[in-house]
């Protein structure tokens, strides 16, 4: 994964980051640099300053923030997020066999579309002017990162895997993560699991 | 088996040369009966790393997305990995563990489920450690320290570019817990809570 999926914003402005290599982005507002240095440590560059290490956890945190409180204070007006991306949607499972004998299952995914995924009190796929899909978040049953893509279970339906064209799909993560958190907690609920479904409990009073 | 034991030669001889490989702990697994390994998951090569270090031939779930590789599909039974779905309870994955630890084999599982963005433990998957109290077999913490530095989620995988500096990574296995066995459900929803306080604890130990 490039560092672009970890670094996805700027954690010191929050505007966008351009991608500059796989192991280097910059910010597109304030033009400081992050590029991956030993290990698993972070060179920071801000313009015309010196440029020091700081560990990759420390931005992930302030980035994580930044996401929830916009989820926070969203007000149902537009969208949160918006990624150009592929559909695909699972339709059938191929079984896995050692010696014989059954071991397990794998998903078929079947590419449908390119088109907008759209992130706002409901998670809405569009194609041009044609919305194809459009569930409510209480209809979301997991949601994981799997290599590009996004992959949202949805409760009746299954599995989708959205491929994301250029965006970080940890982006997708933390903002679905957050989007959900509130949603239930606007219901009296407490999220307490999102894998391998997303469970809650009511909150006391 | 033989396959499994002629790459699991290879992977340790190129880890070996690549990376400073130390070993702490290794006279806790046991030589012979089941036993489930749990491991904290940093990176890509906590698989690879387990399979080929671990004393005993390991079997381990892997997310099913892999295996729709048809070189996945054919190989990864062949070195022990099977598939978890990981969006939804997945019973054919218990079904298939518990087989093998039946059969008296070693099973590793990475109960985060996913591998962490920032090198620090991950929340806990509540149907791994069911499993754990379902299968009643000592569980043996694995925690594999440096990792993360050669090869972060968030860092280009390149196999040319680990071990570039031929970086340390630690595998230290930790005392067995034992849960005994819970095999009604109501035994297992009561015993939940402090088997997954438990478990963490005993990661977050071994990855110090």
């Amino acid at each position: 994964m490039p560092i672009s999926d970890l670094i996805y914003k700027c954690p010191f402005c929050n505007s966008g980051i351009l991608g500059v290599g796989l192991n280097k982005t910059s910010c597109v507002n304030c033009e400081i640099g992050f590029s991956r240095s030993e290990g698993a440590q972070i060179l920071v560059e801000p313009k015309g300053e010196r440029a020091y290490l700081t560990s990759g956890s420390l931005l992930k945190l302030a980035i994580e923030t930044d996401v929830a409180d916009k989820a926070e204070l969203f007000d149902g007006q537009s969208y949160i997020l918006s990624s150009e991306s592929v559909i695909y949607r699972n339709e059938e499972y191929q079984p896995v066999y050692s010696s014989g004998e059954l071991i397990g299952y794998t998903e078929v995914m079947i590419e449908h579309d390119s088109g907008l995924l759209n992130l706002g009190e409901r998670l809405v796929f569009t194609v041009g002017d044609e919305t194809l899909y459009s569930w409510g978040l209480e209809e979301i049953s997991s949601f994981l990162i799997s290599s590009k893509a996004i992959q949202v279970y949805i409760k009746k339906q299954g599995l989708f895997q959205f491929e994301l064209t250029s965006d970080s799909p940890k982006e997708w993560e933390d903002s679905l993560t957050a989007s959900i958190k509130k949603f239930y907690r606007q219901r009296g609920s407490d999220v307490f699991a999102y894998h391998p479904v997303i469970k809650a409990r009511k909150l006391k009073q | 088996m033989i396959f499994y034991r002629f790459m699991r030669f290879l992977g340790k001889s190129y880890f070996r040369v690549r990376l400073r490989i130390r070993i702490e702990g290794e006279e806790v697994v046991p030589t012979k009966g089941p036993f489930l390994l749990i491991c904290n998951h940093v990176s890509d090569i906590d698989p690879l790393l387990t399979h080929v270090f671990c004393p005993r031939l390991l079997f381990t779930m892997a997310k099913s997305s892999v295996f729709r590789f048809w070189i996945i599909r054919v190989l990864g039974p062949k070195v022990g990995a099977y598939p978890t779905r990981r969006f939804r309870v997945d019973p054919q994955v218990a079904r298939v563990t518990l087989r093998l630890l039946a059969k008296g084999q070693a099973v590793g599982v990475f109960p985060e489920g996913e591998r962490s963005w920032d090198g620090e433990l991950k929340d806990l998957r509540i149907g791994t450690v069911k499993l754990l109290l379902k299968a009643g077999v000592p569980v043996i913490p694995c925690g594999i320290i440096g990792a993360y530095e050669v090869a972060p989620r968030w860092g280009k995988f390149n196999w040319k570019s680990i071990g570039i500096r031929r970086e340390t990574i630690v595998i230290r296995y930790g005392e067995p817990l034992v849960f005994g066995s819970h095999d009604s459900r109501v035994a297992r929803e009561k015993a939940l809570p402090l088997a997954m306080e438990k478990v963490r604890r005993a990661l977050e130990r071994v990855v110090q």
